[in-house]
């Protein structure tokens, strides 16, 4: 007889997380009904904090400097990298926190490994959820999507996800299971990938160790930070949003159902066969961009074969409930479950036909891509920690779910909230992706102007996402409720004592063994930090002599780094997120070469630190923007869309043409980017103020020059300030003009060579 | 711009970041070959019918005793 332990579960930590999830999920779909808001309302700000239009009352009743006092706070593309951060981060995140640290204490009868690692890792990451916040408020940012956290959030994000494994890790080595079951190997790679992704992805160079005024460049450039970024994009979508739901999968339906997964063989196969093929599929974001054609194919191969592993995963979801469906028909955490195994089916069915390039040149840059990520999020994501939720809440709390007829209200409302939200966006996606690429018989755009291709959107398809987006909003409130009615009915024990017979010292087959041999066998988990550890280590040592080695840089002969103000003007596309929007990656189709231009060539990126590529196209391609537009244009555009383009969604930008241009940094800028490659030297540092001020002063002069009314206004505004007055070419929209009209004008002076390769 | 040295060549632009992807791609996976044989041998593989039962029995609970 083995001897009998008693030890206790913490159940103090899975509570904690149970309210961090309950509380972010919210939030994040509120940010989220926001930014669907703002996309067919764009004077959403104005009507809040002032605007210069009469037919705008806005709720402060001041002017447009009332929102140009915002400074972009509520711009559209900081509201969104808020969003998905929530989203992904806070809700997902805390999810699988939630369920990995109640699970894994169960699977491996065992505590978790410490108490002080769990608290401080889940501080650590509210704080990073907090400061992520107030950092894209502020528009501190580095624009690389999922991952726009600046550098010291970077670092808290590292920490804290390393002690959320180290903790694994320990609680592995005490356990007194000696099987592991299936979900803490999806725990496990889960873990791993995202630590190397997080690493390797997030490389930058701060400008300044200010902690007030963080900034940092990408140590890549160009194609490089493209294929660095998707492959983390992809990953994240592949290890944060998939392995550890399907841990969390294999876990709580089998216990909701209370009967054992349909193939536990199966199991063990789909996270083997994920584990392997999952990382290779990332070039599938980047198909017709300027990436080498046979690494595009790799990423649409691997994509393809990701249908095996996935689809016999969701199989096996469901299969579980096989013979317990009329279980489902009652029991709503067992409806949540089923239909978020379901959500996962489509998405991955769908996921590997986007990355072939017949659909993705359909769906690239259109609302498809949000409508596939949403059955995702939405549906397997929201649905499965809905059901987790609610089954661990009342069993953490002894007592039985406050109302299952408001969590049957909650399936309903947020299942007509997913459909609400995708249908619209799959037409949508459809309608403009189509329209692209429609000519006339004489052989011009049949859509010539882009904003045809968005107005009509706007009307009825924008507006319905937000409605969807809405329900599932109402849906979770409703889940808040029932968890506070749940919780304030039971009691929960914080340290639950149970027992356990001890696992045996040895196994059969070590009692004979080597030593170094059953040693490693006892410490796999040790073996994984050292092997992790050397991973990283060896990567790093590998990529700074990279950095500093600048000697072979390939180049179109004619493109040169941006001049000082392009560069701060550059800042400013990043600080507006002016991304989220606008593309710079013209794709060689006959229709958008018609639209934009020459198609965009791998070696203009080589100072692009990060790459601005962008993933949407709410607004036109801005790659050959240059030159396209007067400046002045471009000034009364950032004023007022709506003024230049009737019926533009985009939102207005006041503060830039109010604000001072901040020169404070600009020559730690250059030199930061002089470290990581960009040829600037001595004599562009010595005459760096000389080349801005006359920069500034032509484009100054350009927008006088065409535009009278502002030549007036601004000598009016002289006048009136004397001392205090700053002229047009020392404020923030003259530098983002000189970007904007720098944009892919390199190459068009000659015929382009593309970029060399040895 | 990175570039990548592998064996006295050099591979400059998208080349030299897919090595290094290739490189820690492959790390990753030898890793997890290297768990997946490390556990096989523990014997993590041999049994596929129990641990799925065994995961829906209720721990044995000492007593239900109430704090905070």
């Amino acid at each position: 007889m083995m001897e009998m332990q008693t030890f206790k579960y913490d159940n103090k930590i899975v509570k904690y997380f149970l309210y961090a999830t309950v509380f972010w999920a919210v939030i994040a779909f509120l940010f989220g009904v926001i930014v669907a808001t703002l996309k067919f309302f764009p004077e959403l700000p104005d009507y809040i904090f002032g605007s210069d239009d009469p037919n705008i009352n806005s709720l402060f009743g001041g002017g447009v400097e009332g929102l140009a006092s915002t400074n972009g706070m509520m711009g559209f593309g900081r509201l969104r990298m808020i969003h998905t951060t929530f989203a992904i981060f806070a809700f997902v995140g805390n999810g699988f926190f939630l369920g990995a640290y109640y699970s894994m204490q169960r699977l491996c009868k065992a505590r978790m490994g410490s108490d002080l690692i769990s608290w401080v890792h889940f501080w650590t990451w509210q704080l990073f959820i907090l400061l992520s916040l107030v950092t894209f408020l502020l528009g501190m940012n580095t624009t690389k999507e999922y991952a726009e956290h600046e550098w010291p959030v970077d670092i808290l994000i590292a920490v804290s996800w390393i002690l959320f494994g180290v903790n694994m890790l320990m609680t592995l080595h005490k356990r007194r299971v000696r099987h592991i079951y299936v979900a803490i190997w999806f725990y496990l790679g889960t873990w791993t990938a995202i630590t190397i992704m997080h690493v390797f992805n997030n490389l930058e160079v701060p400008v300044t160790w200010s902690l007030t005024t963080m900034k940092s460049y990408s140590v890549y450039s160009g194609v490089q930070d493209a294929l660095v970024q998707w492959w983390y994009g992809h990953n994240a979508v592949a290890f944060f949003l998939t392995t550890p739901m399907l841990g969390l999968m294999y876990y709580f339906i089998p216990k909701a159902a209370n009967r054992p997964v349909f193939s536990y063989k199966l199991s063990i196969i789909h996270f083997w066969s994920l584990i392997f093929i999952y990382m290779w599929a990332g070039p599938h974001h980047l198909l017709y961009t300027a990436l080498p054609a046979w690494i595009q194919a790799v990423g649409t191969g691997f994509s393809i074969m990701l249908w095996a592993p996935s689809w016999g995963g969701m199989l096996n979801g469901l299969l579980t409930l096989r013979g317990a469906w009329d279980k489902v028909r009652e029991d709503p955490v067992l409806k949540f479950l089923a239909v978020a195994v379901t959500c996962y089916g489509m998405a991955t069915f769908e996921g590997p036909m986007l990355a072939t390039k017949t659909l993705n040149k359909i769906a690239h840059f259109t609302d498809w891509i949000p409508a596939h990520v949403h059955v995702g999020t939405l549906g397997w994501n929201g649905f499965l920690i809905f059901g987790v939720i609610y089954w661990l809440t009342p069993t953490l709390f002894n007592t039985k779910l406050a109302s299952r007829k408001l969590a049957n209200a909650h399936f309903w409302i947020g299942t007509m909230g997913i459909l609400f939200w995708v249908i619209p966006m799959y037409v949508a996606g459809w309608t403009q992706g189509l329209m692209w690429q429609q000519f006339n018989e004489d052989g011009t755009l049949r859509y010539g102007n882009f904003l045809q291709t968005v107005t009509i959107l706007k009307d009825w398809l924008y507006p319905l996402r937000a409605f969807g987006g809405t329900l599932y909003l109402i849906g979770s409130c409703l889940m808040v409720v029932n968890v506070w009615r749940t919780i304030k009915s039971g009691h929960y024990v914080a340290n639950e004592e149970v027992q356990a017979p001890a696992l045996p010292e040895m196994s059969k087959k070590r009692q004979k063994g080597e030593t170094r041999h059953g040693w490693l066998e006892r410490m796999p988990n040790l073996l994984t930090v050292l092997s992790l550890l050397a991973v990283s280590i060896g990567g790093i040592v590998e990529i700074v002599p990279m950095i500093v080695d600048k000697s072979s840089v390939p180049t179109i002969a004619s493109v040169k780094p941006y001049t000082p103000l392009e560069l701060e003007g550059r800042d400013l596309y990043i600080r507006e997120a002016c991304n989220s929007c606008h593309t710079q990656m013209v794709r060689p189709f006959r229709d958008e070469v018609k639209r934009y231009g020459e198609y965009s060539k791998p070696g203009e990126f080589v100072y692009d630190h990060p790459f601005l590529w962008g993933s949407q196209r709410s607004g036109p391609d801005l790659h050959r923007q240059g030159g396209k537009n007067p400046d002045a244009w471009h000034y009364k555009h950032m004023w007022d869309p709506r003024e230049t383009s009737p019926g533009s969604i985009m939102p207005r930008y006041p503060w830039l043409i109010f604000n001072k241009l901040d020169r404070t940094y600009t020559e730690d800028k250059m030199k930061t980017l002089a470290i990581i490659g960009v040829p600037y030297d001595e004599k562009d540092l010595e005459g760096m103020t000389a080349s801005m001020d006359k920069q500034a002063k032509q484009i100054e002069e350009s927008i006088f020059a065409s535009a009278a009314d502002l030549k007036e206004l601004y000598a009016k505004e002289e006048k009136e300030k004397g001392e205090d007055f700053v002229p047009l070419r020392d404020r923030e929209i003259t530098a983002l003009i000189a970007y904007l009209q720098r944009l892919g004008t390199d190459i068009s002076l000659e015929k382009t060579e593309t970029t060399s390769i040895e | 711009m990175l570039n990548f040295q592998v064996e006295g060549r050099t591979f400059v632009g998208a080349m030299g970041i897919v090595m290094l992807m290739i490189m820690v791609s492959v790390t990753f996976a030898v890793v997890f070959l290297a768990l997946f044989i490390l556990g096989a041998r523990d014997g993590q593989f041999d049994e596929d019918e129990s641990p799925a039962v065994r995961m829906l029995m209720d721990d044995k609970k000492v007593k239900d005793k109430i704090d905070t």
